[in-house]
């Protein structure tokens, strides 16, 4: 009986020109916009790969360079904005990175800032969200007030089996139209010989699509719900385009704002302020250091040392302080995404961005293997100057690498979205499924 | 008669609607296999949410539905196995072929195994063209969409089949064809429920005759009875009388 | 006419989607009110610590010029928050953004203020779509279109009614939104309520009236053309989103393509190997003219050497800029590929009469410019020379006659005297007519957009079967 109904459902939904058109719009999106991405990322990965040859730096100065994300084709997230170049001396350890340009370049590139970017992401955000509100916003009413619902409901069939149905079929369409945009995207990517995906990428992939599938099921559930409650297709739609409008639109954006001025941050003033402060303890000492090493000629061992460490204890002093307002930044970020609890379009982000390694978790995690990389290495590396002159000349400067995260791990962290998209789906369906047993369906 | 050729029978049923309106008052009415029984009435008399209630769309106040001696309350997916039921102005779904529809409700009401022949065989019954079998419903004409939605009562093959208005907007001719239909029907042995405001049909086709008001049913009559009663005059005069409830 | 007018708004006044909207519409703009007072404080109190006090600057070298925190805000933010909020200055007219001074804030989602151009743009220019998409399909769908039109009313009077209802029912709830938000501002920030502010709002909101002007005629045309009104929906939607998002990425991305600016990395590359011939080939010739007796004297040695310096200097800008000039021609022709939406074109009108786009930027840059002359006439009375600060220095030594000379960049003096005669920098924002002249090629485009529809829309109309 079910199976009768989910074919006719699903027929019906392939003959349908808002199933045609939509699944038309996606695919274009979805192909275009990867193969701008891949066109991009191809630039940035060459960018990259030259940088790390010919721009080495010295040992005093050493740079590293973050590697593009290749799931960023799939996932822009922040890949691009982040920066790409730290530059580490005794003096500094970044706080952030900054384009290859360094600071010089840092303020033009903002003249493009206003031009977000397509993705495969925004696809499942933006367009097949809607095209979920349009398939299943007519899944009840219409029927109703097309006399069907009474002439179906005649029948031996228990109403619940009606409905089931239909969620199952309009499930059907709705995850094939998501499965025929990702394969899409996915195979384009595949034929580039550029791009190489290790194991745990396609597992990041298939997670991706799973989250994609979780925020449009929500989606269905929510649309189906109001089909059900509401009797005139036209209100209904009315209604749950109003309902996206504020989960993908409003909402998000007034989370941000609210954060945004909740806390007070410091400004660059009190910053500098607060890292003169920090080291205040050692300026004294540090001025005399720096007075008879540089000044006198005082060039013994000793010497050189102290001034070392006091050089570097306050780069890291000054690094506490920029730590300390960066995770300022990360409550205020963490705040956003609380307020936002219930959109599921944010934490379908989130979780798109964890996976494709191209939210802040992922940038954090460079930084933090970057001051780590600063404390043990770098700082070994300059030591030897004061110690054993010859062993440093001969030392190489040592690589850098920080752990990546498992694929575990990633999803682990998305664990709480992804069960509170489940919730939120379950929840509807579960209304749904209660108004549909008591709907007045003459 | 026999008790065993009772298909439909109303007892005692009443419905008041949450907003207070009495929409059925204590009716009572029994229809055998063979039969037809046709409810006159004005607009909100009443008529169509009898045939609600006989189908479980909506729960009755007091009283009970029988289908086939099946209380429809109780169990009423046992019970709609007994009952077939065309619609007044039933869109169908306009994507799908008469034959897909056809196919579509014939599953629901558990014919599960038919051949395309079965349902070419009952839509040339209802005399449908036959380029029309395989044409999309949205392109079809009111008489076409009933003639379609009376196969799909055929096709269901049961023992009671519940008409709500359905001659309503037909053309002359059309509604005689669905008239013969229904004869046919009948003579088969259906037991066969219809409301309408075509009295003149109603006194040609219907074996009983009941006249409704404001929800109740006040009067019934036989073939036999009426052929000395002007039925027109009866339900003029109770149409123009004062209302039922001061 | 007025019949037809009155009851499309009695129609549109009561249905959901207006109650919906002006609900929105005060939350929203009361939400941009309140924001934009506190950010306003906040960036106006940083402004006002870092100009105080009778001498700003410790000395001549180097100065640094703040940026005055723009009360129009609230209208259009245009990218204003992330922009360097202070450059320093230079003798002979260098200056630069500060790096120090951009915007810290790089952990939120980048996702646009919440500005009045925001709301209508993209909340209003919605609802536009919902009131308007089954002004014709509808009514065809329910039977009303030919019951009214056969009464004795001609097609243009009911589209032009339906028209100019669609366009009232959007109008009511943005002024409702508007003055609720002024309200606050008013009486938080009186300051910035002057009559300028007045009138940049009053702009605005004729702007957005024909923005969203556009977008009636757009819904219009669709419901004529397609029958069923759910279709003529999804395809209205569908073209939101081309207006909204896809044409404004997409020139983003082609611009990169098209531009053909080398990338930040080929540019970092290209520094080096251009540092070394520009810039030291000429220090380090020195010592062969000297050798091959061309600079005899001392002095001739050092005045060639601060030729060189001032000539790598000028190379070395000339290279920074001609990057910056590239990455700003890129945005440019962003800018123009995007301007095929009229959402693009409303967005940068409303930049510019709230000076916070890239002319907000450029009238700044040009406020700089022309300080930059009295503070060189400042520098040079005091100081008696023009030396600018470089990204680049240089010592080394060279033998004339079997004597070693040093040689080294020369550094401007630092004058610490007496600075109460220091012209101070105040910014001249550019005026509203100023504003307007920017914004004019955006206008007319969203002119023409809509004269394009509004025929498009009558003569599919006209033209279409009423069944």
């Amino acid at each position: 009986m079910i199976g009768t109904i989910v074919k006719r459902e699903i027929l019906d939904y392939l003959k349908s020109a808002k199933f045609q058109i939509g699944l038309v719009v996606t695919l274009v999106i979805a192909v275009v916009a990867t193969a701008i991405n891949i066109q991009d990322f191809k630039l940035r990965q060459q960018d990259y790969t030259a940088a790390r040859e010919e721009m080495k730096g010295n040992k005093y100065e050493v740079l590293i360079y973050r590697p593009p994300q290749v799931l960023s084709v799939l996932v822009q997230g922040k890949d691009r904005v982040l920066g790409s170049k730290a530059s580490l001396t005794t003096l500094t350890i970044p706080d952030r990175l900054t384009g290859y340009m360094g600071s010089r370049g840092a303020e033009r590139q903002r003249s493009l800032s206003g031009f977000g970017s397509v993705d495969f992401a925004f696809v499942v955000r933006v367009i097949l969200s809607l095209m979920v509100v349009f398939l299943a916003y007519n899944a009840v009413s219409e029927e109703k007030s097309f006399g069907t619902l009474k002439l179906a409901l005649a029948n031996p069939v228990p109403r619940h089996h009606l409905l089931l149905g239909k969620g199952l079929a309009g499930l059907a369409i709705v995850l094939g139209s998501l499965f025929i945009a990702s394969t899409a995207s996915v195979l384009l990517m595949l034929v580039q010989p550029f791009i190489v995906l290790a194991g745990s990428d396609v597992m990041r992939i298939l997670n991706l699509v799973a989250a994609s599938a979780l925020y449009l099921i929500a989606f269905y559930a929510l649309s189906l719900f109001v089909s059900v409650l509401v009797n005139r297709p036209s209100t209904a739609l009315m209604i749950l385009l109003q309902l996206w409008i504020i989960l993908v639109v409003i909402y998000p954006h007034l989370g941000v704002d609210i954060a945004e001025n909740f806390f007070r941050l410091p400004g660059d003033r009190e910053l500098s302020a607060m890292k003169q402060a920090a080291f205040q303890p050692y300026e004294a000492e540090f001025n005399k250091v720096r007075d008879a090493y540089r000044y006198k000629g005082d060039r013994s061992p000793e010497t050189g040392r102290r001034y070392f460490e006091l050089q570097a204890l306050e780069s890291q002093k000054s690094h506490e302080v920029d730590l300390d307002f960066g995770r300022q930044l990360t409550r205020q970020m963490r705040l956003a995404q609380n307020l936002c609890l219930l959109s599921p379009a944010v934490l379908f982000d989130r979780m798109a961005n964890r996976y494709a390694r191209t939210g802040l978790d992922e940038y954090e995690r460079f930084m933090q293997g970057l001051a780590r990389y600063w404390q043990t290495k770098y700082l070994g590396l300059q030591k030897l100057r004061y110690e054993d002159l010859k062993a440093y000349q001969k030392a190489e400067v040592p690589a850098f690498d920080y752990p990546t995260e498992r694929t575990a791990e990633a999803w682990i962290a998305t664990i709480p979205q992804g069960l509170i998209l489940c919730l939120m789906s379950l929840i509807l369906f579960v209304l749904a499924y209660a108004a549909f047993l008591k709907k007045d369906v003459r | 008669m026999s008790k065993q050729n009772l298909i439909l029978k109303a007892d005692d049923l009443s419905k008041r609607y949450e907003d207070g309106v009495l929409a059925l008052d204590h009716l009572n009415l029994e229809v055998r296999a063979g039969e037809v029984y046709c409810l006159l009435g004005a607009n909100c008399a009443g008529k169509t949410t009898a045939i609600n209630l006989f189908l479980n769309f909506i729960p009755p106040t007091t009283g009970t539905c029988y289908i086939n001696g099946i209380d429809v309350t109780k169990d009423p997916l046992e019970a709609k196995k007994y009952v077939a039921f065309v619609s007044e102005n039933v869109m169908l779904y306009g994507n799908f072929t008469a034959r897909q529809n056809l196919d579509f409700f014939a599953k629901l009401g558990g014919k599960t195994a038919l051949s395309k022949d079965a349902y070419y065989q009952v839509m040339r019954r209802v005399s449908l063209q036959e380029k029309a079998f395989e044409q999309r419903v949205k392109t079809f004409s009111k008489g076409m969409r009933q003639k379609l939605g009376i196969s799909i009562a055929i096709i269901k093959d049961a023992p009671a089949i519940l008409l709500d208005e359905p001659t309503s907007g037909l053309d002359p001719k059309a509604a005689e064809e669905f008239l013969e239909i229904l004869q046919e029907l009948k003579s088969e042995g259906k037991a066969i429920f219809m409301s309408t405001h075509d009295i003149f049909r109603a006194k040609e086709i219907g074996d009983r005759v009941g006249i409704m008001k404001e929800g109740r049913l006040v009067l019934e009559r036989t073939r036999e009875e009426l052929q000395f009663e002007d039925l027109i005059k009866i339900y003029i005069d109770y149409m123009k009388s004062e209302p039922l409830t001061a | 006419m007025k019949t037809i007018i009155k009851r499309e708004l009695l129609d549109h006044l009561q249905s959901i989607q207006f109650i919906v909207l002006l609900v929105f519409s005060i939350t929203l703009f009361s939400a941009n009110g309140i924001i934009f007072a506190k950010k306003f404080r906040q960036v106006d109190s940083t402004f006002q610590q870092r100009t105080a006090g009778s001498q700003p600057h410790p000395d001549t070298q180097i100065i640094f010029l703040f940026r005055q925190s723009n009360p129009y805000l609230f209208l259009a933010e245009g990218g204003d928050l992330d922009r360097p909020s202070a450059y320093f200055l230079m003798a002979k007219g260098y200056f630069s953004a500060s790096s120090a001074f951009l915007s810290r804030d790089y952990k939120l989602p980048d996702i646009p203020k919440l500005d009045w151009s925001f709301i209508i743009k993209t909340i209003f220019s919605l609802y536009v779509i919902l009131l308007g998409y089954a002004a014709v399909s509808g009514e065809k769908e329910e039977g009303t279109l030919r019951l009214v039109l056969s009464n004795p009313v001609g097609r243009v009077r009911f589209l032009a009614g339906k028209y100019i209802a669609i366009l009232c029912a959007a109008l009511v709830p943005l002024l409702a939104g508007c003055l609720v938000s002024s309200v606050i501002l008013a009486i938080v920030l009186p300051q910035i309520l002057t009559f300028d502010t007045v009138s940049r709002i009053l702009f605005l909101l004729l702007l957005s009236a024909a923005y969203l002007s556009l977008f009636a005629f757009l819904s219009l045309l669709v419901s004529s053309l397609i029958r069923r009104s759910s279709i003529a929906l999804l395809v209205l939607l569908a073209v939101w989103v081309v207006f909204i998002v896809l044409i404004p990425d997409i020139s983003g991305i082609l611009a990169q393509k098209l531009a053909k600016v080398p990338s930040d990395y080929q540019t970092a590359k290209n520094l080096g190997p251009f540092v070394q011939k520009e810039v030291w080939d000429k220090i380090n010739g020195i010592q062969a003219r000297i050798d091959r007796g061309e600079l005899r004297t001392e002095e001739a040695v050092k005045a060639e050497a601060e030729k060189a310096y001032e000539s790598g200097q000028e190379k070395l800008r000339f290279y920074e800029k001609n990057y910056e000039d590239s990455v700003a021609q890129r945005a440019r022709l962003a800018r123009d590929l995007s301007r095929l939406s009229p959402i693009a074109l409303f967005q940068y009108a409303a930049d510019d009469i709230a000076l916070s786009g890239i002319h907000g930027e450029e009238e700044f840059l040009k406020n700089i410019s022309s300080y930059s002359k009295i503070y060189d006439a400042y520098v040079m009375k005091k100081t008696g020379k023009l030396i600018s600060q470089s990204n680049w220095m240089f010592s080394s030594s060279v033998k004339v006659d079997g004597k070693s000379i040093d040689l080294h960049s020369p550094q401007p003096e630092a004058y610490r005297g007496d600075m109460s005669d220091f012209p101070k920098f105040v910014e001249r924002p550019a005026r509203l007519s100023e504003a307007v002249r920017y914004a004019l090629g955006d206008i007319a485009g969203l002119l023409v957009w809509n004269i394009l529809l509004a025929g498009l829309a009558f003569s599919m109309f006209l033209r279409s079967d009423v069944r």
